[in-house]
């Protein structure tokens, strides 16, 4: 019993040693935020919190559309996930449930698509946007996030365990038709999934750099992550503001991420799981 | 034959978006990219066909097949010590201790934070001179490590940067592996009067498998792709002896900064085949065990 | 329609680009600029200025090059004006992509600028591709303070005559090394290289495209760097080119262990801005070996823009020698008119300097620069002999097969884009 005891309380320590490890660099993100670029750089390095979080912050706002930009990457990353959450778990609960000619290979096709190389794709897809006329629009960053791979693969693991087939058996019996079966049978139960495919969906639309980089010409009208890499200067940046410029920006993330979490993580696995 | 085919049209509805978005805007990129792999291109300016010239130059490139070991080193370097930790974490987690919501919630963070905007917060911790790790290996009386200077120093902390990130997400996913195990699964064990150490790597473990097969495969997938962790440690250049040059950062290299489209494209074709080879690999050498007891 | 069908029709469709307008706003014209690359203050009164031509400044960031290819290929949204960077010898390739600036009447300008400058934004066969923006005349940046204190020479002038050669640095830094032990003289061999070259006249390649770089001033600048190492005059603080790279650099300042720096105009907002604190103690005077230019940019008209005429008005105000001041002053960005260097405003006695005229000494080292040819593959070049030198300093790699692996890569680069 003691050793047990013991046992539990030294796993306690580890799990709060290597938690504070963990957070660490959130900590200093929040020191850097509140100091000078010049207290940044002193030896020893500052190790508290300073007062210059307000001074930082002001400036950023001055040098960028911060708010418009948040209310940009507010609009993408919200729409871009309702949609993947809809699109995705509908073509998951078909590959899952229902037999089809060429379901297998369009299925390996779909997983294909996920080594197929994508990295040179920014330009071709410029070209493509431009024939559109989205270019410069909120629309070339939601629509083409619209569905992917890999929430279709980790739904379809999930719909199969989560599933059962009498239930698609006594919805047949009550007459209800795919869709309806799909909306008011098998989404309630996908709940815990799509809490995880969604946040994940939110996340890397936020973070998304590159590709909105390009094709937001209009540097007036970014998203956020666009925005703050308007405060880095060819030479010599000011990196305290960047860092109370990241510091506002990881917050909104955070929050996301709590009130999901229990939802999230709870479920985080059940792909792998059940899969 | 229509009718036939009508009755599975919700189906196929239902499974159109993405093969519709895919078909818009990743078909023509892919082919586009293939197109590219036999042209030589500054970016702007008209194309040149030169044949399998780029291909012919890619598999006698040396800092290619640099940057391809330099991605398996690193892979292994983050991928073993990152699911060791990983299952600690798990186990630690799903025993009864308090603030289990607070932990999961704290060693999941890294996973939502963009690594770009961590970059500088990084390079503080690891810098050579300056930085916070050297001042407390001072501080307890050992030997300053060039973190960012030598070879093996930059794949450390390029590999304590993956592990931050993702150690979390995977201690989740082992979590819940764990919480699927029956209990009377342990109760077996406890009878057959086995330790708790024995019980780990006889019940435990193997019962784990399938959730350890994701979490390897999609950190195979992950790790090959590593790029903005090197580029924002080291720079686009690699750092001294390309230590820290990856696949993809060696990709962009050739084709942003030198602006040889053509010559990337090829590489990116390379890695696509490595990726492949390398998936086929990891399933079979994970796979293997199990078929061998179910026989 | 079947699936060649469709993709042929979205490949025609992609590559016509029928829908989309060529310049990024029809209508007004567009500057991509980014922060500190111009003074914000003059261009807010450029908006005021040109309101009937509706100017509109765009900042795109640093991480230009992408955005401007994308557009560039695409044929689409492309800005009527853009600045690049020093890196503007790898658009002459594609110089139809661009404004000569001579057709729109900029030669009546040229004795208004360095005339290096003016031939850095010219292509071989003559076109003004990039209108003179900023220059970054290099200078040696000294602790003023720390050499006092060691009993040195510690005024401008007298710190010069003592630096004069390469030479006289590297022993003059060896005996300041010993009278003030724990601090050191040069941050990297690669800014020995780097500076070492931005004093010659002739680059990596000539104007007939013929490979120059393994020649006698490439082989010297290497050997001041590998001396510099094996004097153990650095500290193998280099700059990797990342966000963040400049971490140790930046706290060597702040806690005074960097006695000197040479380093073009541009490094002084950097100075003031991480280490403050060392306001007062800084001094410069002319470099080790003379004059050098490193860096500095340029603004382009595309051959998108529909009004090139309008858009060269915009530009020649933005850039003239009064704004070249202004863009001194505001963000630190030497000037390429030299009236500016005289200018009150420029020539202001600068308390962080100790109250001296930066701009003077700048001002000579600006006016003493050489004309160059630089080829689209010189920061390719450059970049491959200083990747070896960060060897030979941090790794201890044998110089000798480090030259030798410099020349084995830069020869297989230009072989791949057909220069040899």
């Amino acid at each position: 019993m003691n050793a047990t005891r013991r046992g539990r309380w030294t796993g306690g320590l580890a799990l709060l040693i290597g938690a504070v490890i963990v957070l660490f660099p959130y900590y200093w993100l929040a020191v850097m935020a509140t100091n000078t670029t010049a207290e940044i750089y002193s030896t020893p390095p500052k190790l508290w919190f300073g007062s210059h979080l307000f001074e930082n912050l002001s400036a950023v706002f001055a040098k960028i559309d911060f708010f418009g930009s948040l209310l940009n990457t507010v609009i993408v990353a919200v729409a871009t996930t309702i949609l993947v959450l809809f699109f995705d778990s509908l073509a998951a609960f078909t590959f899952a449930k229902y037999k089809f000619p060429g379901a297998g290979l369009l299925f390996n096709i779909l997983l294909a698509t996920f080594v197929v190389p994508t990295q040179l794709a920014a330009i071709p897809q410029f070209s493509i946007m431009a024939a559109f006329g989205w270019v410069g629009d909120l629309k070339a960053l939601i629509v083409p996030a619209a569905a992917n791979a890999f929430g279709i693969f980790w739904m379809r693991q999930y719909c199969r365990s989560a599933i059962p087939d009498e239930l698609l058996e006594a919805a047949k019996v009550d007459g209800a038709g795919f869709f309806r079966t799909y909306w008011s049978v098998a989404l309630p139960v996908l709940r815990p999934a799509l809490a995880f495919l969604g946040i994940f969906t939110f996340v890397n639309a936020w973070n998304d750099y590159l590709w909105p980089l390009i094709v937001m010409v209009d540097s007036r009208n970014v998203t956020l992550q666009v925005a703050l890499n308007q405060l880095n200067a060819v030479y010599g940046t000011d990196y305290s503001q960047v860092m109370a410029g990241t510091l506002v920006a990881v917050i909104p993330l955070l929050v996301v991420f709590l009130f999901g979490a229990r939802h999230f993580i709870r479920n985080i696995a059940a792909g792998a799981v059940k899969g | 034959m229509a009718a036939k085919r009508l009755r599975y049209l919700p189906q196929y509805l239902a499974i159109s978006p993405f093969f519709v978005l895919f078909a818009i805007f990743g078909v023509y990129p892919v082919l586009y990219s293939l197109y590219l792999a036999f042209q030589k291109w500054d970016g702007i300016g008209p194309m040149q066909f030169v044949g399998l010239k780029n291909f012919e130059f890619l598999v006698t490139d040396a800092d290619f097949w640099n940057s391809v070991g330099n991605t398996f080193i690193i892979w292994i370097m983050s991928t073993v010590p990152m699911t060791v930790l990983a299952l600690l974490i798990a186990v630690g987690l799903n025993s009864s201790i308090r603030f289990r919501g607070l932990y999961r919630v704290a060693y999941f963070a890294p996973n939502v934070t963009s690594i770009v905007a961590m970059a500088i917060v990084f390079t503080s911790v690891f810098s050579n001179q300056f930085g916070i790790l050297n001042a407390l290996l001072r501080g307890i009386g050992l030997d300053p490590v060039s973190w960012l200077t030598d070879p093996w120093g930059i794949k450390v902390a390029i590999s304590v940067m993956i592990i931050w990130r993702w150690v979390g997400y995977n201690a989740i996913i082992f979590l819940a592996g764990l919480q699927a195990i029956p209990g009377e699964v342990y109760e077996a064990a406890r009878i057959d009067g086995a330790t708790a150490v024995q019980t780990f790597f006889r019940v435990t473990l193997p019962l784990l498998r399938p959730v350890l097969l994701f979490s390897v495969v999609m950190s195979a997938i992950n790790g090959l792709q590593i790029f903005t962790e090197a580029q924002v440690l080291v720079g686009q250049r690699g750092g001294p002896q390309d230590a820290g040059m990856t696949m993809v950062l060696y990709f962009y290299n050739q084709a942003f900064t030198e602006s040889d489209f053509g010559y990337g494209a090829a590489i990116a074709w390379g890695i696509f085949v490595l990726v492949v080879l390398f998936a086929i690999i990891n399933w079979r050498v994970i796979q293997r065990p199990e078929r061998a007891e179910v026989q | 329609m079947n699936r060649r069908g469709f993709l042929a029709g979205a490949l025609g469709l992609a590559l016509t680009g029928c829908t989309s307008p060529r310049v990024a706003t029809p209508g007004q014209l567009t500057l991509w600029w980014w922060t500190r690359g111009l003074s914000e203050n003059v261009l807010g009164e450029a908006v005021q200025r040109f309101a009937s031509l509706k100017f509109v400044p765009a900042n795109v960031g640093h991480d230009l090059r992408p955005k401007l290819m994308a557009v560039l290929s695409g044929d689409a949204y492309v800005p009527d004006m853009t600045m690049v960077n020093d890196d503007i010898a790898g658009y002459f390739g594609d110089a139809d992509r661009f404004v000569d600036l001579n057709t729109l009447g900029a030669a009546r300008l040229k004795s208004q600028y360095l005339d290096w400058k003016w031939q850095a934004g010219s292509t071989p066969d003559g076109k003004l591709l990039g209108f003179p923006l900023d220059t970054g005349p290099s200078a040696m940046y000294y602790r003023h303070d720390l050499f006092t204190q060691a009993g040195f020479p510690a005024e401008p002038d007298d710190v010069a005559r003592a630096v004069s050669t390469w030479d006289d640095y590297f022993t003059f830094g060896q005996e300041l090394m010993k009278a003030l032990p724990g601090r050191y003289l040069i941050s990297d061999a690669k800014r020995v290289f780097t500076y070492s070259m931005a004093q010659e006249p002739r680059k990596y390649l000539d104007r007939q495209g013929k490979f120059i770089g393994d020649q006698a001033h490439v082989q010297q600048a290497w050997a001041r760097a590998i001396k510099s190492v094996q004097l153990r005059l650095t500290a193998g603080l280099f700059d990797n080119g990342a966000a963040s790279g400049s971490v140790d650099q930046h706290a060597a300042w702040n806690a005074g262990i960097e006695l000197t720096l040479i380093n073009a105009s541009w490094a002084t907002s950097e100075i003031k801005e991480s280490a403050p604190r060392t306001a007062g103690a800084w001094r410069i005077c002319r470099s080790p070996g003379g004059a050098g230019n490193q860096g500095g940019s340029f603004i382009t008209i595309t051959s998108a823009c529909p009004q090139p005429d309008k858009a060269f008005e915009i530009i020649s105000w933005l850039l003239n020698p009064d704004n070249q001041a202004r863009n001194y002053v505001d963000a630190g960005l030497f000037p390429s008119a030299p009236a500016a260097f005289g200018d009150p405003r420029s020539a202001a006695p600068d308390p962080f300097f100790g109250g001296q005229n930066t701009a003077e000494v700048f001002g000579r080292s600006a006016g003493e620069v050489k004309p160059a040819y630089f080829s689209a593959y010189d920061i390719d070049i450059s970049n491959i002999y200083t990747d070896e030198l960060v060897n030979v300093e941090s790794a201890g790699k044998n110089p000798d097969q480090a030259w030798q692996d410099a020349r084995k890569a830069i020869d297989r680069l230009l072989r791949r884009r057909g220069v040899l």
